[in-house]
């Protein structure tokens, strides 16, 4: 079974999430996507909707409704820059 | 020679200065550990910011945005001066203003016109003060400066600069290294710049997928990135504030410790003093009598 992905999920004023998820499902500039481990480099704008990092068993282990944010993963890891949540603009 | 009262007067009002300072002191020191943490807190968000934008340059032959093109000919700069709302904070601002100076006067020998913008009361005083026209001035910044603060002064200058009132935009600080070290600096901010070596420090991986395309994604990062960059100086001078705040109060505290010390000596001679006369008097009356 592959290495879980280490991810970070930051906004401007601190960290929200650090730590390992099996998968990560995020809405993207083209649509919803998902993410596995080995996934090629990817960098993409996120747009309004919900961050889900998973669990082994498929279970959200982290949650976040955002606004605007980027994702980027190379090489198993993974970060979140959340710009702006919904109802909050900019992120803090 | 001051009396045994007039000394015992001036401990008193030393001491109510020293309770004052030290209150200070610790008002200062707490103020301070909350915004030394915002400025960690902050740093994995601009710690990234940069790897992103140079995944994007890495991949565009020529990097081309307005807010990445330096102008042929520089005329005109606009410098934003950070300054604190209150005093009590040592030589912070005084280096600041001095700093500020400086630069005018060098872009002057270099033929160009400086546009003033001044953040701070302390700053906005000074320039009142001395006659100087500014090009705006903002007092209205809080103690715990945050996002929208720093869109505020991005959109400002990003107007400034695309409109081509200016062609570069600098920013007067404190950089935060700790309580006593804040040196005031000047950084360029625009045209931003994507360093060789942040492109380096990107990492090995290369060949990235880009959703939308980096064109596209360059042009929406860039202003998030101005934007978080001026979060950055915003909170390097609350941080710089407090810090420079609570050493100078505690030099005051140190000072009028000190000062207590050496007035109660003096108050303790002068009453021996006192207190000899005294006798020496009743022996003499005494004396006399017999």
């Amino acid at each position: 079974m592959p290495e879980p992905i280490r991810c970070r999920v930051v906004t401007q004023t601190g960290l929200l999430f650090e730590g390992r998820a099996a998968g990560i499902r995020a809405p993207g500039y083209e649509g919803g996507f998902g993410v596995k481990p080995r996934h090629a480099p990817y960098l993409v704008q996120l747009e309004p909707g919900r961050l889900a990092l998973l669990g082994e068993d498929g279970s959200e282990r982290f949650g976040l409704d955002l606004e605007h944010g980027y994702l980027i993963i190379a090489a198993d890891e993974c970060t979140v820059l959340v710009d702006s949540l919904p109802s909050e603009e900019p992120a803090g | 020679m001051a009396t045994a009262k007039d000394i015992k007067k001036r401990i008193r009002s030393v001491t109510s200065t020293h309770k004052i300072t030290r209150t200070m002191e610790m008002v200062a020191t707490s103020k301070f550990k909350r915004a030394v943490a915002r400025v960690k807190e902050a740093r994995p968000f601009s710690d990234t910011l940069p790897s992103l934008l140079a995944v994007l340059a890495d991949d565009e032959e020529e990097c081309r945005h307005p807010l990445l093109t330096p102008r042929g000919a520089v005329r005109r700069v606009a410098l934003l001066l950070l300054t604190t709302n209150r005093g009590l904070c040592g030589a912070l601002n005084t280096s600041l203003i001095r700093l500020a100076g400086d630069f005018v006067a060098e872009q002057e020998e270099w033929g160009r016109e400086t546009d003033l913008h001044v953040v701070g009361r302390k700053g906005v005083g000074f320039f009142r003060f001395v006659g100087q026209e500014t090009a705006s001035a903002y007092t209205e910044l809080s103690d715990r400066p945050g996002p929208a603060d720093a869109q505020r002064f991005a959109d400002q200058m990003q107007a400034e600069f695309l409109s081509e009132r200016v062609d570069e935009v600098h920013v007067a600080f404190p950089r935060f290294k700790n309580a006593a070290e804040h040196p005031a600096t000047v950084e360029r901010v625009l045209p931003l710049n994507i360093t060789r070596e942040e492109e380096e420090r990107s990492g090995t991986v290369k060949h990235y997928l880009f959703e939308p395309g980096p064109d596209r994604m360059l042009a929406d990062l860039l202003p998030l990135s101005l934007r978080n960059i001026f979060l950055r100086y915003l909170l390097e001078m609350a941080a710089s504030e407090q810090g420079a705040r609570r050493t100078a109060m505690k030099a005051a505290t140190d000072s009028a410790r000190e000062m207590i010390d050496s007035l109660t000596l003096s108050y303790n001679k002068a009453r021996q003093a006192q207190i000899t006369t005294e006798l020496l008097e009743v022996v003499s009356g005494a004396e006399a009598l017999r």
